[in-house]
């Protein structure tokens, strides 16, 4: 395995378009996937990421490297005692940012944040999504995701009835 | 922002699209249930209700109800969140624990305006999705708990000298569960897959597990009686805040139920800092709501039933993190909630959720 710098394991991520990665091995472990495929030993030489273009993976990379706990220790005990609330916020405001992108990128970060299991940027995503939809009407909602209305006139009004609470 | 770029034929797989309903507040996702036959089959299934209920409630701030003033005229009951406005939900009047986003409330309708006699009615309130339920009626100290092998909520009712229960979405009626039980001197509370409340006289906890087998939880390790409890972190939480000479006490986690051990969350000692720096300086004592950010914060409101009528006390909510100190006031930027006539209202932490409140039998009626 590459070495950069002493006590930094390096990893290569390669995607489909034929693109090389070397991130920092904490980096690449904010992705639940990569992580069990290191611990399970098979990330020795290159992990190739399937279904997610070099574009989308930069990104990714991107957004793990500004989330990978910065004390070099990890799990609850690091957040516990650093993590300050300025940081946070910083760290707000910056997701903020990352996630100003069209719905097509949005869509692709969602379905690489879901396959690598990157529980941040899935909530991210997600939220971010939510927050555009939330407001709109259920005929916006339906174009939103290509939906198709299969429901007889009655019959919606029959299940508007039923759900009558979200309405007010 | 993006809109004016988008190409129509973009869209997720279906598997992501839940993926991303599952975070969505219960009202919206309600709402989409009438996107399609698809949709509202996925939305509905009890598969889906658990996931919503796990994703949807991880994020971020605490969600609180407020309810009207004890006695007053005003039925409004709000919801609020940090940063989020105020919303009014429907009317009612007061009481328990939350069990996976349901409460029972306890009101009082005017039977007569002439001689002002009231009649108790109870319900079941999702206070996410505003829906409300009537509960058969005759029974006090009520309580509601979650039966994981019917999937079904369940309500403790008492008229003494007996203890009924009745199960929720089921059209049938109070039930006697086969037991005698010392009667509950507060709220009742669900965690860790039990009902719990604090008995009189033999200070001890008594517990009724959902499934209706009956006992008594010892006591955490330090004399404790009279105690409040509250759920916090998702387990049961026993505190006293009732000494009038000492402005500290422990807050005790119940580990498991099966041990009956205790586990101390933490101490609140208004006395020295960090808690003595702030406002709380005049509270006698504070009450944890609930805890956020993973559990890594605690969420302290002053006991109301310390504060003398009007005054500032009344109006402070704060987040603690016992880990570093860090206290932050939220309600330190004023709006409607530091008004005099929010200030007494009880205030609970509720979660978002799907489950209904409603007999599943009986939906021609509405």
């Amino acid at each position: 395995m590459a070495t950069r710098e002493a006590g930094k394991k390096m990893i290569m991520l390669k995607s489909p378009d034929g693109m090389e990665f070397e991130v920092e091995e904490a980096v690449a472990m904010e992705s639940q996937t990569i992580r069990k495929m290191i611990e399970d030993d098979c990330a020795d030489t290159a992990i190739l990421i399937p279904n997610i273009n070099s574009k989308i993976l930069s990104r990714v990379i991107e957004y793990c490297n500004k989330h990978v706990p910065t004390t070099g220790a990890t799990g609850a005990a690091a957040s516990d005692t650093v993590a300050p609330a300025a940081l946070a916020e910083d760290l707000k405001i910056w997701d903020a940012e990352f996630i100003k992108v069209n719905r097509a990128t949005r869509f692709d970060l969602i379905q690489a944040a879901s396959y690598l299991n990157i529980k941040g940027l899935l909530d991210l995503t997600s939220q971010t999504t939510i927050d555009t939809i939330s407001d709109n009407s259920l005929e916006e909602i339906r174009s939103f995701l290509s939906t198709k209305n299969d429901y007889l006139p009655e019959e919606e009004q029959t299940i508007r009835r039923e759900n009558q609470w979200a309405f007010q | 922002m993006e809109d004016a770029t988008e190409q129509p034929s973009v869209s997720l797989p279906d598997d992501l699209t839940e993926e991303i309903f599952a975070r969505m507040p219960a009202k919206s996702v309600q709402r989409c249930r009438c996107l399609s036959r698809a949709w509202a089959a996925t939305l509905s299934s009890q598969g889906f209700v658990d996931r919503h209920l796990r994703l949807a409630n991880r994020r971020g701030s605490p969600r609180l109800y407020i309810l009207p003033e004890y006695g007053s005229r005003d039925t409004t009951v709000h919801a609020w969140s940090p940063g989020r406005p105020l919303a009014r939900l429907r009317r009612v009047v007061a009481v328990t624990g939350q069990c996976r986003g349901l409460v029972v409330l306890e009101a009082d309708r005017p039977m007569s305006s002439i001689d002002f006699t009231y009649e108790v009615n109870n319900y079941v309130w999702n206070p996410s999705t505003g829906q409300i339920t009537a509960l058969p009626k005759g029974k006090q100290n009520l309580g509601i708990g979650y039966d994981t092998r019917i999937r079904k909520h369940k309500c403790r009712g008492e008229l003494p000298p007996a203890c009924e229960v009745y199960v929720l979405n089921s059209m049938g009626q109070w039930r006697p569960p086969g037991f005698a039980t010392n009667f509950c001197t507060d709220q009742s509370i669900f965690a860790q897959g039990h009902m719990y409340w604090v008995a009189e006289p033999d200070n001890k906890f008594n517990f009724e597990r959902i499934i209706m087998s009956f006992s008594i939880l010892p006591p955490p390790p330090v004399k404790m009686y009279p105690c409040q409890i509250r759920e916090l972190d998702g387990r049961l939480c026993v505190f006293n805040n009732t000494d009038e000479l000492k402005r500290s006490y422990d807050i005790w986690l119940l580990r498991d139920h099966q041990g009956g051990l205790w586990d101390l969350r933490c101490s609140i000692d208004l006395d020295t800092p960090p808690l003595a720096d702030t406002q709380l300086k005049h509270s006698r004592s504070v009450i944890p709501l609930g805890s956020v950010d993973d559990a890594r914060r605690l969420l302290l409101r002053p006991d109301l039933g310390w504060i003398k009528s009007e005054s500032l006390d009344s109006h402070q909510l704060f987040m603690y993190r016992p880990a570093t100190g860090d206290v932050e006031d939220l309600l330190a930027g004023g709006g409607i909630l530091t008004h005099h006539t929010m200030a007494r209202r009880v205030m609970a932490p509720y979660d978002e959720s799907l489950e209904s409140t409603r007999n599943h039998d009986s939906k021609s009626q509405s």
